[in-house]
């Protein structure tokens, strides 16, 4: 109770979450007499993150930075562009295009966003796009970064799940390929509706030019991608290799110098730094809840509310909608996966996988809602359209999304074994 | 972010973040080779059987380094809810209360960092494996599993990145209370 009290007050005064968890485990460790834990806790805390699959994290943020910095993701959208027909919203069928291949690369809405906007928006503007419907779409197009593989709240999930992280990249592929089929109808209806210019017109020569300049840099998300897939790499591993293919497309373009590579080292390991951190944190506050049986504690409440898997999918999908706009994805699958993973596959037979998607999709969501929404201050922010004008226009994409995670928390529901 | 006088605990912290941004960048590119290595030398049915543990350590290591620089660069994730609802006045009396909160929690952890390797005991019992006998403490002696080193060397980051982080806070402290002194 204490530690629930003094964790809700922490964050709020805006004291960093991976200090406010620890010391919230501390508070519970102390209120339970078990003075053994807090001997041994700092080694707990370095032994959190003690694990190979963690090694993902690091090697996709560095891969990120070495996509920013390469100028991969302006080739992309020239290939983007260059295989497509001519059809109405075109630009925007090409803006969700390049995010579907930079998402197979960056696991973060926050990098897809900044490379995007800057990329994707003046071109529509120029072609005779409203700005806020640009900077929409873009943001619409971040949300497939943390619902492909390699996501970043994918790969947390698993740390904290202690699951393969390949698996569930291949679980979470069809999932997000859907959210994109539900984003390119959205456009299509939005397009019509709003009469958005006819583009893709480019004659053969710079169509092929294009392509041509294009093509080395799909070698970085089909390393990354296809590596896992086919299983010939771990993920850490395609992560390295991917990370080699964008040094080398963007080394022998010019795109990247041996000057640009030190920031681009600096700033992933501050990154990747905050964000094990935050990890350990995560996993050091499990450690102390399974002492102080929480999760039971929980798992008996919750299965006094929900009476089937379907009635728990959805009392989940709004809790976490709620908690996603309160919280960015990372804290908040650190906060909630320890506890309701257990009940969702102990108690209701949920394949952990499923639920791993399912959560990631709906805090995802939050990234682009208000009042805290890091994807939704950084579009606004890079285009300067206002978050809350933002939020309204992002409606339509919300709802597909929404209905994509109806349809994903159905099919787990029917594929569930309670008791099983 | 305001401009900070030019304190000595600000120099400080300012040189101890340079030096931490280069070592997390070495750390960063070290286990981008690790990986890269092992991976190629199983490949080649020559497997580097201590690559795996060097890279996550040396993880662990930027896990902790990045936690001080967090505290340095104001990077951390936070909530932020109240602070976005006030005036300039107000956040900066949230800032400092923040910081003062982050100051206790270091120092708190830094407590339980002391008790647990137990540095007086070390001394007073005169060898690692003294230390082991009178009191189970094993800490100063356990072994990493294939680089043939002792985890300590792995584990010190704790207490120095908990050292790294106060002095951040300090000076971030001291920057706002010198801040404000001046604007009264």
């Amino acid at each position: 109770m204490i530690a629930g009290v003094s964790f809700l007050t922490l964050m709020i005064l805006g004291v960093p979450l991976a200090f406010a968890m620890i010391a919230a485990a501390l508070v519970l460790a102390l209120e339970g007499g078990d003075i053994l834990l807090l001997q041994g806790f700092p080694q707990q805390l370095f032994a959190g993150i003690e694990s190979p699959a963690l090694l993902t994290l690091p090697l996709f943020i560095l891969l990120g930075e070495l996509m920013g910095a390469g100028g991969i993701g302006r080739r992309l959208m020239g290939l983007a562009e260059a295989l497509l027909p001519p059809l109405r919203a075109g630009l925007a069928h090409v803006n969700l295009l390049t995010n579907l291949m930079m998402a197979s690369v960056l696991g973060s809405t926050v990098a897809q966003l900044t490379v995007m906007s800057r990329l994707a928006v003046p071109e529509m503007e120029r072609a005779g796009y409203p700005r806020d419907t640009a900077a929409t779409i873009t943001a619409a197009g971040g949300l497939l970064a943390p619902m492909l593989p390699p996501s970043m709240n994918l790969i947390v999930f698993a740390a904290v799940a202690q699951l393969p992280v390949a698996d569930l990249f291949r679980a979470s592929i069809l999932p997000g390929l859907a959210v994109a089929a539900a984003f390119v109808v959205v456009i299509a209806w939005s397009g019509h509706r709003q009469q958005l210019p006819v583009s893709g017109g480019q004659n053969g020569a710079a169509r092929l030019r294009a392509i041509w300049h294009g093509l080395p840099a799909l070698l970085v998300p089909l390393t990354a991608v296809g590596t896992i897939l086919t299983g010939i790499a771990t993920p850490t591993e395609a992560a390295a290799f991917a990370s080699v293919a964008a040094l080398l497309v963007g080394g022998v373009n010019g795109d990247l110098r041996l000057a640009d590579l030190v920031p681009v080292l600096r700033r992933t390991a501050l990154t990747a730094g905050v964000v094990l951190y935050l990890v350990a944190a995560a996993q050091a506050v499990s450690w102390v809840l399974t002492f102080a049986n929480v999760p039971t504690l929980a798992a008996d409440w919750i299965r006094a509310m929900a009476g089937s898997p379907l009635m728990f999918l959805i009392l989940l999908n709004l809790l976490l909608l709620l908690l996603g706009t309160v919280l960015e994805p990372i804290p908040a699958i650190i906060l909630t996966a320890p506890v309701l993973l257990p009940v969702a596959t102990g108690v209701y037979g949920i394949d952990p996988l499923a639920f791993g998607v399912i959560l990631c999709a709906n805090l995802a969501l939050g990234l682009l809602t208000p009042p805290v929404g890091a994807g939704l201050y950084t579009a606004a922010l890079m285009t300067g359209v206002s978050a809350g004008r933002l939020s309204r226009l992002l409606m339509p994409y919300f709802l597909a999304v929404l209905l994509v995670i109806a349809g994903l928390s159905v099919l787990a529901a029917y594929n569930a074994t309670p008791g099983g | 972010m305001t401009p900070r006088p030019d304190t000595i605990l600000a120099r400080a912290s300012r040189a101890v973040l340079h030096a931490e941004g280069a070592l997390g960048a070495l750390l960063v590119a070290v286990i981008f080779a690790a990986i890269l290595s092992g991976s190629v030398a199983r490949g080649l049915a020559r497997p580097l059987v201590w690559t795996d543990e060097l890279a996550v350590h040396l993880m662990v290591w930027l896990a902790f380094i990045g936690a001080s620089m967090g505290v340095g660069l104001g990077n951390h994730m936070v909530m932020g809810l109240l602070s976005e609802r006030m005036g300039p006045a107000g956040q900066r009396v949230v800032a400092l209360l923040c910081d003062g909160l982050v100051l206790v929690f270091l120092l708190g952890f830094g407590l339980l960092v002391w008790r647990w390797l137990d540095l007086p005991g070390l001394l007073r019992a005169g060898s690692a494996q003294a230390l082991a006998r009178e009191s189970f403490n094993f800490v100063w002696l356990d072994p990493t599993l294939t680089l043939g080193l002792r985890k300590i060397w792995f584990w010190l980051i704790v207490p120095v990145s908990t050292l790294t982080a106060i002095l951040h806070v300090l000076a971030r402290i001291a920057g706002q209370l010198s801040h404000r002194g001046a604007a009264a």
